[in-house]
């Protein structure tokens, strides 16, 4: 099964060995910057941003539930990015209830997720097993963080290998 | 007195020494991971780090008892032992651990050290 890690801060040639297919640095939609069909798009809600326009992945800012726009990303067939580096730091800030009850809101309504790393050096890289884990302390099933980061994060590989 | 009827439960005479019964025994969990930094750590200093970390992720109220097996400081790899009981707790919070430019990478787990 192919891996994909849609959220990283450098260039990395090892994704190989960490048992990924491909691994992409994003286009972050921040301060009016426009859709590159080249690379994955990530939008921001919550601290004065607004989704607007056109998306790959959409990252909710200390982790805000927000049901309408949440349905609104399901019915344009969005995917919710779940980025691990936001996650560890909501933790270890004592925040961890907040991150699991957002979970449990995606779970809820059915929303579809895509787990990241959002690593930004060699030390902070996460497997797709590693992130599977914490995946279970939030509240998913193992099996369906993995297949997020195949399935979902695949359709959107798929798109970019075709634009190229 | 029968010295043996003082003896507490979950304990049976087994030839000359006394052992745990199986079903009281705490079952235990080995974990292989690699430890990826700038330079190689000696055993002490990730050890301690590693049950700080542990301990700051779980409290002391469900702090596991985690314990290194072996270790190689050339090149990084190890074993550690736990309960069977906080075995999915210590693996969440290795996953979580980062201490500078030193990374944890879990590679396998298992009930013995032989199928490691």
């Amino acid at each position: 099964m192919p891996f994909y890690d849609l959220h990283i801060n450098f260039d990395w040639d090892g994704f190989c060995e960490e048992g990924y297919s491909a691994a992409y640095i994003p286009n972050l939609l921040l301060n009016s910057a426009k859709y590159d069909s080249s690379k994955v798009n990530i939008a921001f809600v919550g601290a004065g941003n607004n989704l607007s326009g056109r998306y790959d992945l959409v990252n909710f800012i200390d982790f805000r539930v927000d049901v309408p726009l949440l349905s609104k990303i399901r019915d344009k067939r969005g995917y919710v990015e779940m980025c691990f580096s936001d996650i560890r730091q909501h933790i270890l800030d004592g925040k961890l209830e907040k991150v699991q009850f957002f979970s449990s809101v995606l779970k809820a309504y059915k929303i579809p997720y895509i787990f990241t790393s959002g690593a930004s050096d060699i030390y902070s890289i996460k497997s797709p097993k590693e992130l599977a884990f914490v995946g279970e302390l939030l509240g998913f099933n193992q099996k369906d963080v993995l297949r997020s980061m195949s399935e979902f994060a695949g359709v959107i590989a798929s798109r970019l290998e075709k634009s190229r | 007195m029968n010295l043996l009827e003082l003896l507490p439960a979950g304990w049976k005479k087994a030839g000359e020494c006394m052992v745990i019964k199986k079903s009281v025994r705490i079952k235990k969990r080995y974990v292989k991971f690699r430890c990826i930094s700038e330079e190689p750590l000696q055993q002490r200093v990730i050890e301690a780090n590693m049950r700080n970390f542990i301990l700051r992720c779980m409290g002391f109220l469900h702090n596991p008892y985690v314990k290194f097996v072996r270790y190689d400081a050339e090149n990084g790899e190890g074993v550690l032992k736990c309960s069977a009981r906080h075995f999915k707790s210590v693996l969440q919070s290795l996953v979580l651990f980062k201490e500078g430019k030193c990374r944890v990478k879990l590679l396998s787990s298992s009930g013995t050290l032989k199928k490691l």
